[in-house]
């Protein structure tokens, strides 16, 4: 061997244990702050985002001449953008949130500045398909939709116009009728865009960013009632999130903005805010996002006064735990994320950051969790479930599963994530499977389209699937004599339970099981005979089952 | 008033009271063309939905804004932005009416609903309250004589009403077998108008004082309507939609015929919103330059007014009001902000500017 060969094989060597130390080190860094990646420019500054049903992000822009009237989908996987069918109007500062059925439902818009559009639609991602629901009472711009229980969507706030000013009328689009109920009990001047939530005692609550908080009861023609005053005062601009079914977090915002965080349990009988660990930074213009873990990804803003103060980015991410109600510092981004920019949660557990005025170009931001070792994985994920219904999944990973998190697709615009929502689900491990049971009731949690997670004991996600959570029909049960009936998927063992709500379309197995010395003598109503009894849920059913002493 | 929105709109006043000082000093006429001196009254943050009217005989002006953390009612004057305090508690109040006396109203948020006031020019504050058996009311326009205009709500529904200068309130005719009504403009003489609601969509309504609805319809082909202002001879003002809500200021002469007030060049969305007695007509028109402040004075097309002032770092988007003196409350943005418009503007990220436009000349 030459000198030369010699040389260039330590040269070899040392390069590669260089890039071996390297590469251990980012890993060492990313599995304590993430990591940040620069993506592919986009042709616009997205100003709204929506994570699809499909698992892509529809996006559409806004602002420096741009008009909204153009949704385009963006792709996790590859980073490609295509046109989407366009709604012929301006949906620049719109407000919008999904319906149950998978329909993004868009309210208000663009016709100049601070003059809001009447319209409202509804875009079908399955078909790229808009149509038109009636238009409102007067324009929204910069309003508020919320999905409720029943699966109908209530819109609040959004300017008319400078000589009117806000929309006081709250309206509630009714999905079985295709109309509006006005809530006329219910008028009352909100900030543009409030950050409003579904609380599990079925009224939807007002969070910010006025100091005063309150709910608003949507039956009837509506009425409001107080809740508590915030601590901290007017959040304009910083952002809010259910962390937990009723729990809401609200941080940063204001003008100067505020580095403080305030939360508060709806599901206290006389709920009142409280303040937790503020933030290393203040922020405005902030985005919130919840992840896989349970915990709250802030990212972006301005800590400068003012509107919009360009000057002051806040470029590091931070990381709220519940558990412990305090901040960790994560990774910086590159790009300024200020007025306009957004933050969606991916299926695969990272988080989207796009936009702000004049920035196309979006970053994608991997938390820690995902440099904590192996995922785990899901397999034979049901495609839609029902409240308060147990359903299994396959997974070889059970025994490492400490929890099951249902995150609502988001769909967020202007610091505030209409759509999105966290329940942490019970759970069973099994061989091989979790047997998993969705929210109670669509108070906690309105019906629609969620990524479930299951994540590891490190505290690492699965990839997320998309789970349709709808209401679901009631399978009853009656069992004759000495013997019991069980269900695969669990929810009936009849003696004891005897009744069960399924998502529609699942086809439930019973099987009747005597006691000693007795013998099943066959089942009644939606089945018969004595052999296995299968059952689709596409309407309420009951099934008898009747044994006898041998 | 709390110690740091004193604070806060005494610097709000002194920065005007320079700005309009710098104003008065370098924007002058430097043509015959130019016929309004621009006066700056406040600059107001575009992203917490600002709103501004007026101006009344004086010249003032009054809307709302965000200041020192809410959202609070605002006189704009040349000498300064001061704040008219609505119902004690509230976390939103908006003044929308001011008359020749001073005399302000608008509404207020109590913890749990909205309420009309009226705030007069010594400092009283009285609430102007929905009808029986409503829980929510608003107040858009106050004449001389103390009479106010509004809605009240409930569960029958929005209905336009009049509150009598001692504040009882009495619904509009016809608002009770509508839909939705409400009353935006009011008179000297006491005429109301607005809109009114049925199954057949909204169309602008005369409220002629002591007397019955009239329907002022809409332009041929159109199907709602909205007036959003009176003259005392009976002139209203406000917009014509087509069925996509394509918009079209309009002028409904005290005769009955309406006219149709285009849009500036290149525009596709106009809307009137102010006449002053002699019929003289303010308002907003898209453009090919984007959305620019119009005027109408019957002698001709819309006039943009960007056109009637001296070169300016600032566009005026929207004039709201005419007083009878042709003094005109106008809304801008600065200039520097503007991109081209395909779409819409670049700008609203930045502070609504309000300025007063004195008439420094002839009559354009």
């Amino acid at each position: 061997m030459t000198r030369e060969r010699v040389a260039r094989r330590i040269a070899w060597c040392l390069l590669i244990v260089s890039v071996l130390f390297w590469s251990i080190s980012v890993t060492a860094q990313s599995d304590q702050l993430g990591q940040w990646t620069t993506l592919t420019t986009l042709p616009f500054f997205p100003v709204h985002s929506h994570l699809l049903p499909m698992g892509k992000v529809m996006i559409w822009p806004g602002d420096a001449g741009i008009s909204g009237n153009d949704p385009r989908l963006w792709s996790p996987a590859d980073q490609s953008v295509t046109t989407l069918a366009k709604p012929g109007y301006d949906l620049f500062c719109s407000g919008h949130a999904f319906l149950a059925g998978g329909h993004l439902f868009v309210a208000g818009g663009h016709i100049q500045n601070g003059v809001g559009l009447p319209k409202a639609s509804l875009y079908d991602p399955s078909s790229n398909t808009w149509a038109a629901a009636p238009d409102m009472n007067a324009g929204r711009w910069y309003p508020t939709v919320t999905t409720l229980a029943n699966g109908d969507a209530l819109v609040v706030s959004g300017f008319v116009d400078s000589t009117i000013g806000v929309n006081t009328l709250p309206q509630v689009y009714e999905t079985a009728t295709g109309g509006w109920r006005s809530l006329t009990s219910a008028q009352l001047s909100l900030d543009t865009y409030p950050m409003m939530f579904l609380a599990p005692n079925g009224l939807v609550f007002h969070a910010a960013p006025s100091q005063i908080t309150r709910f608003l009861d949507t039956s009837g023609t509506g009425a409001w009632s107080f809740v508590a005053n915030s601590n901290f005062g007017y959040r304009d601009y910083g952002s809010a999130v259910m962390y937990a079914d009723g729990k809401i977090l609200v941080l940063g915002g204001g003008d100067p903005p505020t580095n403080t965080a305030e939360v508060i349990d709806l599901n206290q009988p006389s709920p009142s805010w409280r303040s937790v660990e503020p933030m290393s930074i203040a922020r405005r213009q902030v985005n919130a996002t919840l992840l896989p873990d349970g915990t709250v990804l802030v990212t972006g803003g301005t800590s400068g006064p003012g509107f919009n103060d360009a000057t002051n980015p806040v470029y590091p991410a931070e990381l709220w735990d519940p558990a412990t109600e305090s901040w960790r510092t994560l990774a910086s981004a590159t790009v300024p994320r200020l007025y306009h920019s957004g933050a969606v949660l991916l299926p695969d557990g990272r988080v989207l950051s796009t936009g702000g005025n004049d920035y196309p170009t979006p970053e994608a931001f991997a938390p820690p969790y995902l440099f904590k070792g192996a995922r785990p994985t899901m397999s034979a994920v049901p495609s839609t479930i029902g409240y308060g219904q147990h359903f299994s999944v396959q997974t070889p990973d059970a025994a490492s599963i400490a929890k099951v998190t249902l995150i609502r697709i988001g769909s967020v615009t202007h610091a505030f994530n209409q759509n999105q929502r966290l329940s942490i689900l019970s759970f069973a491990p099994g061989s091989g499977a979790l047997d998993i049971v969705a929210p109670a009731t669509a108070d906690v949690a309105p019906p629609g389209h969620y990524l479930l997670f299951s994540v590891n004991g490190n505290g690492v996600p699965s990839v997320g699937n998309v789970v349709r959570l709808a209401a679901g029909f009631t399978l009853k049960v009656s069992s004759n004599g000495p013997g019991s009936v069980t269900s695969g998927p669990a929810g009936i063992n009849c003696g004891s339970d005897c009744s069960e709500s399924y998502a529609p379309g699942t086809v439930v197995t019973l099987t009747a099981r005597p006691n000693r010395n007795a013998m099943f003598r066959g089942w009644g109503g939606a089945c018969s005979g004595t052999g296995t009894c299968t059952v689709t849920m596409d309407a309420a059913r009951s099934v008898a089952a009747t044994f006898r002493r041998e | 008033m709390a110690l740091p929105v004193r604070r806060l709109l005494l610097r709000l006043t002194l920065a005007t009271m320079a700005v309009v000082l710098v104003a008065t000093l370098f924007i002058r006429p430097s043509s015959s063309a130019i016929t309004y001196l621009v006066v700056d009254l406040a600059a107001v943050d575009q992203g917490s939905g600002a709103v501004v009217r007026g101006p009344n005989a004086a010249g003032h002006a009054v809307g709302g804004g965000r200041v020192a953390g809410k959202h609070r009612g605002l006189l704009f004057t040349r000498g300064g932005v001061q704040e008219i305090r609505g119902t004690s508690g509230s976390d939103y109040t908006t003044v929308l009416g001011i008359n020749d006396a001073g005399d302000a109203v608008g509404s207020s948020n109590t913890p749990a609903a909205m309420r009309a006031f009226r705030a007069t020019s010594v400092g009283t504050v009285g609430e102007l309250p929905p009808l029986a058996g409503d829980t929510a009311s608003i107040a858009f326009a106050v004449n001389k004589k103390g009479e106010a205009v509004g809605f009240s709500s409930g569960r029958r529904g929005e209905q336009a009403v009049l509150w009598a200068p001692d504040n009882s309130v009495t619904a509009l005719p016809g608002a009770s077998a509508a839909l939705a009504s409400r009353a935006l403009g009011i008179n000297e003489r006491g005429d109301a108008v607005g809109s009114l609601t049925t199954g057949f969509g909204a169309h602008a309504i005369l409220w002629r004082a002591g007397r019955g609805e009239q329907d002022l319809g809409t332009l041929p082909g159109h199907t709602t309507s909205e007036a959003l202002a009176v003259n005392t001879p009976g002139d209203s003002v406000g917009y014509s939609a087509d069925a996509i809500g394509g918009r079209r200021a309009v002028l409904w002469r005290s005769g009955g015929t309406i006219v149709d007030l285009g849009t500036l060049p290149g525009g596709d969305f106009s809307q009137s919103l102010g006449i002053n007695n002699p019929g003289d007509v303010v308002g907003v028109s898209t453009s090919t330059l984007g959305s620019r402040a119009f005027l109408w004075t019957g002698k001709d097309a819309l006039r943009d007014l960007n056109d009637l002032i001296a070169p300016a770092p600032f566009v005026l988007t929207q004039a709201v009001g005419i007083n009878d003196a042709g003094v005109i409350v106008a809304i801008g943005r600065d200039v520097d902000h503007t991109k081209a418009s395909g779409g819409h503007d670049d700008a609203h990220e930045f502070p609504i500017r309000i300025f007063l436009l004195v008439p420094s000349g002839a009559k354009p």
